[in-house]
């Protein structure tokens, strides 16, 4: 491609290191319009964004077409491609999006591609969300409070009406309801953190959100 | 090949279907391609770290039908076919192929799915290798 074509033009800091195609800087808003393009070309003008809620955990995309990279990052750039039909691919640890896009000379498409508020690749079919909220907030819900009083309070009475049927002192009796809540809250305990863990290793193994 | 073949088609992000109906004397194959990538540092020969590939592109996936190069991209496809046994191969990036028997009128379902492994060395400045592995495999309808 003639470097005269393309006076005055200024390639993009986006551009993804050796991608085939002649990657600009955009400003879809500037004056002027697009610039001047090469003969028989048009081009493809993206623009990649990620919400405010997703940047802590987000990174830019990868933006190819035709199988070949073009751009990397948040922001604008037009893509220079020769005028005919074209495949606009956007990758990020997998890939996200691909669509059909019809270039005639002279003229530029505009493509736009947002990130998800998650930030979590979705392509993978059966991929499962990650938990709204975490299995430590439902096992300290007021709920799970009051079903571990209730408990303990049947565990006593029932303890009590043991002793008093099998004819023993309200002191041996005290003894043994206390064993037994001790043993209760002990199986208890480890059946709550056993419930906590296993999700919680799972999820890490699978993330991808945060790469660094 | 003659006039009235025809072509393979794009079918986009999905499932695979959503495919043209074959015409008469024809079936059909979707395949949808998909990947995951990571990258591994390492040293001396030991994987230290390892992190999501967010930063490298991963060349389209390609594809050889009973021998021939048909096109291909990281999305759903079809291709139409004679009815009768057909070798579906992919090449790239890992190689997995499938003995398809096509019958006319009908579209069957394929999924090839690519864990892809690049490593770098401990810096996280150059490639070493890519090591990759797939799965082709027919979808139940």
């Amino acid at each position: 491609m003639p470097d005269r074509d393309l006076t005055g033009d200024v390639d993009s800091d986006l551009v993804y290191a050796g991608s085939p195609y002649r990657v600009l800087a955009h400003d879809p808003n500037g004056e002027g319009g697009p610039p001047p393009l090469p003969a028989g070309h048009g081009g493809v003008a993206v623009h990649t964004w990620c919400p405010p809620a997703a940047q802590r955990h987000t990174l830019a995309p990868i933006v190819g077409v035709d199988g070949e990279p073009a751009s990397y990052g948040w922001g604008h750039v037009l893509i220079v491609l020769p005028a005919g039909e074209h495949l606009v691919e956007v990758q990020y640890v997998e890939p996200m999006r691909t669509i059909p896009v019809t270039v005639t000379a002279g003229q530029v498409v505009p493509v736009e591609y947002a990130a998800a508020r998650d930030g979590v690749p979705a392509g993978a079919p059966g991929r499962r969300r990650p938990r709204r909220r975490s299995r430590r907030g439902r096992a300290f819900s007021p709920v799970g409070y009051a079903g571990v009083v209730l408990a303990a309070l049947v565990v006593f009475e029932a303890g009590l009406a043991l002793a008093r049927a099998a004819g023993l002192s309200v002191g041996v009796a005290g003894v043994v309801v206390g064993v037994v809540a001790v043993a209760v809250a002990v199986l208890g305990g480890v059946a709550v953190y056993r419930h906590q863990q296993r999700p919680a290793r799972r999820s890490r193994r699978r993330s991808t959100r945060t790469p660094r | 090949m003659t006039a009235d073949t025809p072509e393979p088609r794009f079918l986009g992000d999905g499932d695979g279907t959503g495919g043209p109906v074959p015409p008469d004397g024809w079936g059909a194959v979707a395949c949808v391609f998909w990947f995951t990538s990571a990258v591994d540092l390492v040293r001396a020969d030991r994987v230290v770290n390892d992190r999501s590939n967010y930063d490298i592109w991963v060349p389209r996936p390609v594809l050889r039908v009973d021998g021939r190069d048909v096109p291909a991209s990281w999305s759903g496809w079809w291709y139409p076919l004679r009815p009768g046994p057909h070798q579906v191969e992919v090449l790239e990036p890992a190689p997995a192929g499938l003995r398809v028997q096509v019958t006319a009128g009908a579209t069957d379902r394929l999924r090839y799915r690519a864990r892809i492994r690049i490593r770098k060395d401990h810096t996280d400045t150059h490639i070493l290798e890519w090591r990759s592995t797939a799965t082709l495999d027919p979808v139940a309808d």
